[in-house]
């Protein structure tokens, strides 16, 4: 069996601190230029060079998204950029216009190409003159089931990587136009504006049928974790995490809990704790049947809100047993909390002493970004993560 | 500059126009998705037919559309748009005699990728979400076929999600016909067809006021959803913009969705 590589999205370095902390083997980030995640704070081409030194320094792997599709103007400064990314020594692109990556394979043919999702791939054939192109992988769409998986990774020579976790496209990713059609930004230049989670009316012959929640094209998210095994049997290479706009606390919670899943063993707590880290509801889609309506929003009926991210732990002070903490959301003395790690099993525990900043005790931690000290049951580490115990 | 039309009646298309049909499973968002023998009876007297392949292609599938690109094979079809590279590499593959057009859903968007496009390939389907400066770049850059979308109601979501039997089971409504969802008072027909979902502009897209500025070699005229008089109405003003009889009064035509030709590409 292959070692199978788990891949983060990473909007930061910061962000690339805490995907390698919490156990990805490789990272895909967005450039300032060609990246479909316009509103994304991507990196300029001085900070790739520092993630690529970062990420090499511990022998994780970064690859750079240039996934729009490519207008004339975009074309002049192509060649130029895909230079500069290979001198930095980055380890593949993800492209799906078919010229940019053919101009990628003639001027840097040291660094891979990965054809991004975006190309829609579900079948052999269309893989295949992505191999004759000089592709190394493709990124499947969403859409593929277990059965096509399976037969391209049978049928060609590339890397197969697959979305296992993250927000879906409700529409073929890169075929949708909604957001150019409704609100004037071009969906596949960078500009997608998530009309799909919009609120519609719908109509019937003219007449007005909408149900007691309004109408809309919005799918839940996706979440593989019951299936890593079966993936990682079928030989897919790669398994990639949805969400360069994510933040701290669903990196490290998505990365840390699928990293254990790929290693030992998938439990009851794994299943919850992806479920609630993104306030959205998440099922597997397409790998085993077509998704009926268990797989689709309508807002208001099924969004879940919470506030499970309490704080990061800074430092801890095993004299002491003290941790330091900088506060999310408010906890206060008598909260069970569990403490979740990239090395060690979580844990829980109930909070019974607070203090401040100063060592002053405290009854609550109201507000975000305070500095609290919290005496724990077990040592903890910097980078580790406290949040309300699932129940 | 000649009109490719996927009309309401193909007895409608006159000797100097191309027509554009599809075919069965592989094909949507037009009128007239013909079998395989309906197909190879129409190219047999008619030879400016262009066949339409513009569904992404399931791996089952492969089989069959194999079948079909070795039949069509030194047939007399006039051009093949696809959207799905597998009918690329499977007419390389085979070394197939079949003039291939591409067409993949918004990707067309530079010269670049039209003119270093595999030598099989004769032209392209540009994508629509382009500005006007853009689009008339990209024509005056491209050494192969243009095609532009000239008129009709616009693709805008396509998937493989039942969306509206999902809402319906959800909610227990009955089933019904003619779906559109609305917003701010715009309304968007909405098909569920064979587990697919399709939703289409909220206005008929016609670009007649631009025709002079944009030199492409087929302009597309695509009936589907379009009432048969306001078709033929406006499928006329085309053909008469086209032989220089356009009178002025039909510059008040405004059918241009704004949205179109001035998409912005990032906030």
């Amino acid at each position: 069996m292959n070692k199978v590589e788990l891949l983060s999205p990473a909007g930061s370095l910061e962000k690339i601190k805490w995907a390698i902390h919490y156990g990805a083997d490789a990272i895909y980030i967005g450039g300032e230029m060609f990246s479909l995640r316009a509103n994304a704070i991507n990196f300029k081409l001085e900070e790739i060079e520092e993630a690529v030194m970062l990420c090499h320094a511990h022998n994780v792997k970064l690859y750079v998204a240039l996934n729009i599709v490519f207008h004339d103007q975009d074309v002049k400064e192509l060649d130029e950029y895909l230079l500069a990314l290979a001198k930095i020594k980055i380890d593949a692109i993800i492209i799906s216009d078919v010229y940019a990556i053919k101009r990628a394979r003639e001027l840097i043919p040291e660094i891979d190409v990965h054809v991004s999702t975006q190309a829609s791939i579900l079948n052999r054939e269309a893989a295949l003159y992505y191999q004759s192109l000089g592709a190394t992988r493709v990124v499947l769409a969403r859409e593929a089931s277990l059965n096509t998986i399976k037969d391209i990774i049978d049928h060609t020579n590339l890397e197969v990587e697959v979305f296992i976790h993250g927000a879906m496209c409700s529409s073929f990713s890169g075929r949708c136009t909604l957001s150019n059609n409704m609100t004037n930004r071009d969906a596949n230049h960078g500009g997608c504006s998530q009309v799909c989670r919009f609120d519609f009316e719908l109509l019937a012959d003219k007449k007005n049928i909408t149900a007691e929640y309004p109408f809309s094209l919005a799918a839940k998210d996706l979440m593989m974790a019951e299936y890593i095994n079966e993936l990682i049997a079928a030989g897919v290479h790669s398994l990639k995490i949805e969400g360069r706009m994510r933040s701290i606390y669903y990196i490290a919670m998505v990365v840390g809990t699928y990293r254990k899943i790929i290693d030992y063993y998938l439990s009851n707590d794994d299943l919850i704790r992806l479920q609630r880290c993104a306030n959205r509801e998440a099922v597997p889609q397409f790998l085993k049947s077509i998704p009926d309506e268990q797989a689709a929003y309508y807002n208001g009926r099924m969004e879940i809100s919470n506030q499970d991210f309490l704080g990061i732990i800074l430092d801890y002070d095993p004299k002491t047993q003290l941790m330091k903490i900088e506060e999310r959301n408010a906890f206060e003395i008598g909260t069970a909390v569990t403490i979740f790690s990239a090395k060690n099993k979580p844990f829980d525990f109930i909070i019974n002493e607070l203090l401040d900043e100063d060592l002053n005790p405290i009854t609550r931690a109201n507000h975000p970004h305070q500095i609290i000290y919290i005496k724990t049951p077990k040592p903890v580490q910097k980078r580790d993560i406290m949040h309300l115990k699932i129940t | 500059m000649s009109l490719l039309i996927n009309p309401i009646n193909i007895e409608d298309i006159k000797s100097n126009e191309y027509l554009l049909v599809g075919l069965h499973s592989f094909s949507h968002s037009i009128n007239h998705i013909l079998t395989m023998d309906e197909l190879l009876a129409l190219i047999k007297t008619n030879n400016k037919v262009f066949l339409l392949i513009n569904h992404l292609i399931d791996n089952e599938k492969l089989e069959l559309l194999n079948n079909i690109l070795n039949t069509l094979s030194q047939k007399n079809l006039y051009g093949l748009l696809f959207e799905d590279y597998a009918v690329l590499n499977l007419t390389l593959k085979h070394n197939y005699q079949i003039n291939l057009y591409l067409a993949s859903k918004n990707s067309i968007t530079s010269s670049s990728l039209i003119n270093h496009s595999d030598s099989l390939i004769l032209g392209a389907l540009v994508s629509n979400d382009l500005s006007l400066e853009e689009l008339i770049l990209l024509l005056n850059n491209t050494r192969k076929k243009t095609l532009i979308h000239a008129y009709g109601y616009q693709l805008i979501y396509y998937s493989k999600r039942p969306v509206i039997s999902n809402y319906q089971k959800t909610f227990h409504l009955p089933q019904s016909k003619n779906y559109e969802i609305k917003r701010k008072d715009n309304c968007y027909s909405l098909i569920e067809e064979k587990g697919y979902s399709y939703l289409y502009s909220d206005k008929i897209f016609n670009s007649i006021n631009y025709l002079n500025e944009l030199p492409a070699d087929f302009y597309l005229i695509n009936s589907y959803l379009v009432d048969e008089d306001i078709f033929n109405r406006d499928l006329e003003v085309f053909r008469q913009q086209l032989t220089c009889e356009l009178d002025d009064h039909y510059s008040l035509y405004q059918l241009v969705n704004p949205n179109y030709y001035k998409v912005k590409h990032h906030e």
